[in-house]
């Protein structure tokens, strides 16, 4: 078991081969990252950094930790031990990252920049303040709820904010209008980008598997995030839908997404 | 050829039928010889002696085998037929029923409109007030907590089994406020939704990290709480006693009595009892009709969406940043409102409360008209409050029943037997309720998706009451 730790560790610290696209700050910093659950050792002493415009892959064998490192990464896990820091805007602000870890707050900013410690936060902060966005190995979609409306709950934050906590909204000001139609307008675009926009109005569980994969990463998108996680993206796919897959992650160039 | 030959075999398998038949009686006649063949009694000098009941045993061997020999050449067959006939119509269900629906709706609502006129037509002054009062206002009362009820487990999928709590603290709210401060009715109502949506959250904060069962189990713990509360507190509620002298609501002040002052001396009408009647049941159709346009607003908004997302999947909401325990708690608090709304509603009109009202049972009856109308649907909510609760009342008006089966028979006492029966066909019969069609909160091109509905007919619909996860 410690050689598939060690696997999923070495893979993540030599992901980062691929060009970097826009400049070489990490958005994604893991330190000394370890997950154990009772006397199972899940992840142990994992290092690596993922750089923007990037796609870091984390390869390794089966039960060699990689979802767990995104259950860390996205808060749905309490790592035991490890640090966890994102940035977005200016990267000056990596330098108040001792700081930060030493005040023990999960927040620190410098001019634009933003500094996030995810181990600290609760899953779904990470997503809504440190703009993570994730799917899942086994897909989970709304499946009773149509395509739209999953990429429509997926704006659930702005939309809430634009409903004035439901309160505006309920009486029909036309500002909530604006907001849902530009929302439809965003879904609208993702459903294009994976060639989903044929099968917008039906629901979410009628779809073919691969379609649904796909779904699951436009509705991340659809959150706006900063880092996309994307769990086995490729399982259960026939090799055109892979390759499929990574033309349509090629061309989208996430701010930066980790792949297993 | 196997096909072949297993269809007309299993239409006519007579022999196939007897064989099934003798085993099942060899079974029971071995399960009930001890229990049944042999009976022990005492004799006059008190010693035990062994009878045979020869007869009875084999008489009820033979009812069991007949029965298993008429349910395997006619009813699984039939059965068998009905499930190949659901799964050729569940594909094209969408289209038509949403077709008619849109027909039952307006004319639902126009005959809810003219339903007192209607009965005081037919039935006179004297007789409109049993049929207004006994139908139409306690259908509504359990139409309106369906609809509320519905909130909660129709749409954000937490089965609460408890409602009736909050229907308690409406009514209690509004029986204590009115008889201690004399505040009106109009006035307490508001009152009456916050304090049990105040207690909706309250309830909500502990049980937020339950699903499914268990949260059934502690909201139902939850339910019979605020019961012994009212039962013991008795300084306060009265206990078993209950409230009495509740005022009666206004009509925007004028009371329903026979003073001068009165409803009908005002309006130049003779008095009688049916213009309150008359009065509350458009009052609780407002309600209830508030409570379902706000439901079919909220849907469409961000709010209502989490809900239904919550219902289908908690963990892919928690990985788009909803904040869940927010989402479930005013889930919590929107269904507990309009429980408060209804159970002041309640108070006023019966004038007399007490923990009587708000047993377990209450909350049991509002969960199947649920669970019956299709969780989430308002129409077959509405269908099934009116099926069950009118159902009820009219069984109290079977009189007939009494030449057939002697003068103590109290048709009332077996509602529950054919409630469950209900339940069981229902749950054989449509499995997802009434109706199980939802309709979609937005649609991207809706001129598109009427075409999009024919073409369902290759594709089948999962269903949406699913086991959820722990
Ligand atoms: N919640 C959990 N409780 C206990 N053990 C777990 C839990 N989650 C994962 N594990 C264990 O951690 C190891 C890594 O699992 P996982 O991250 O799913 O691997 P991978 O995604 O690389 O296939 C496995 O041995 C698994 O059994
Ligand atoms: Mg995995």
């Amino acid at each position: 078991m410690s050689a598939a730790n060690h696997a999923a560790a070495t893979a993540g610290a030599a992901a980062n081969a691929t060009a970097p696209l826009s400049s070489l700050a990490p958005v994604l910093s893991v330190d000394h990252l370890s997950m154990r659950f009772g006397g199972l050792v899940a992840i142990n002493d994992l290092c690596f950094t993922a750089r923007r415009g990037d796609i870091t892959a984390l390869i390794g064998p089966n039960g060699a930790g990689k979802t767990t490192v995104f259950n860390c990464i996205t808060g749905f896990y309490k790592p035991s031990e490890g640090r966890i820091a994102l940035q977005f805007g200016d990267p000056g602000v990596w330098e108040e990252l001792g700081a930060l870890t030493q005040r023990g707050t999960r927040r620190a900013s410098r001019g634009d920049g933003v500094l996030f410690l995810l181990e600290r936060m609760p899953d779904y902060l990470v997503t809504q303040k440190a703009r993570v966005a994730r799917t899942f190995q086994n897909i989970r979609l709304f499946q009773g709820m149509t395509v739209l409306e999953n990429l429509l709950v997926a704006q659930h934050n702005p939309l809430m904010w634009a409903s004035g906590y439901t309160v505006l909204g309920a009486l029909g000001l036309p500002s909530y209008a604006r907001a849902e139609r530009s929302a439809i307008d965003k879904a609208r675009y993702w459903l294009e980008r994976t060639a989903l926009s044929e099968r917008a109005d039906d629901l979410a569980g009628e779809l073919p598997y691969g379609a649904q994969r796909r779904l699951e990463i436009a509705r991340a998108m659809c959150t706006d995030p900063a880092l996309l996680c994307l769990d086995e993206p490729a399982a259960g796919l026939n090799p055109s839908e892979s390759a499929e897959l990574g033309r349509y992650s090629m061309r989208r160039r996430f701010s930066s997404s980790s792949m297993t | 050829m196997a096909l072949e030959a297993s269809a007309p075999a299993s239409r006519v398998d007579i022999i196939g039928a007897l064989r099934q038949a003798a085993i099942t009686a060899l079974i029971t006649f071995g399960l009930l010889l001890p229990l049944i063949g042999f009976n022990t009694v005492q004799n006059i000098r008190n010693e035990i002696v062994l009878e045979t009941r020869w007869p009875l045993l084999a008489a009820l061997v033979a009812i069991i085998a007949a029965g298993r020999f008429l349910h395997a050449i006619l009813i699984a067959p039939w059965l068998a037929r009905r499930a190949q006939r659901q799964r050729r119509e569940d594909a094209v269900r969408t289209a038509p029923r949403a077709r008619g629906a849109r027909w039952v709706v307006p004319f639902a609502l126009g005959f809810a409109a003219v339903y007192p006129a209607l009965a005081l037509s037919l039935a006179g002054t004297q007789g409109a007030v049993k049929w207004v009062d006994n139908f139409g206002v306690q259908i509504l009362i359990y139409v309106m907590l369906g609809w509320g009820l519905n909130i909660v487990v129709g749409l954000a999928g937490l089965l609460d089994l408890g409602y009736v709590a909050f229907y308690a603290v409406g009514a209690y709210s509004y029986a204590l406020l009115a008889n201690s401060f004399g505040l009106s009715f109009w006035i307490l109502l508001p009152v009456a939704g916050c304090l049990a949506a105040f207690w909706g959250i309250l309830l909500g904060f502990p049980v937020l990290r339950l699903r499914g069962d268990y949260l059934a189990i502690v909201t139902l713990a939850f339910g019979e709480i605020i019961r012994l509360i009212l039962i013991n507190w008795v300084p306060v509620t009265n206990g078993y006693t209950g409230i009495s002298s509740i005022p009666r609501p206004t009509f925007f002040g004028i009371p329903f009595n026979a003073s001068d002052e009165g409803f009908a001396a005002r309006f130049g009408l003779e008095f009688s009892p049916v213009y309150r009647t008359v009065f509350l049941y458009y009052l609780i159709l407002a309600l209830a009709l508030v409570t379902a346009a706000l439901t079919v607003r909220l849907r469409r908004l961000p709010i209502g969406r989490a809900w239904e997302a919550l219902r289908e999947d908690e963990i892919a909401c928690r990985s788009l940043g909803i904040n869940t325990t927010n989402t479930k708690l005013t889930a919590f608090a929107m269904g507990a409102m309009f429980a408060g709304f209804a159970g002041s509603f309640f108070a006023a009109r019966q004038g007399f409360i007490s923990p009587e009202s708000f047993t377990f049972m209450e909350s049991a009856v509002i969960v199947a008209i649920v669970v019956l109308g299709g969780m989430g649907s308002l129409l077959g909510v509405a269908i099934a409050a009116v099926i069950m609760i009118g159902g009820t009342e009219i069984m109290r008006e079977l009189d007939f029943l009494k030449a057939v089966f002697g003068s103590d028979f109290d048709p009332t006492q077996y509602r529950m037997l054919l409630f469950g029966f209900g339940m069981v066909l229902i749950m054989v019969w449509r499995p997802r309720g009434l109706i199980a069609t939802r309709e979609p909160s937005t649609l991207l091109n809706a001129s598109r998706s009427s075409r999009r509905h024919e073409e369902k007919a290759q594709s089948t619909r999962p269903s949406l009451v699913r086991g959820r996860h722990g």
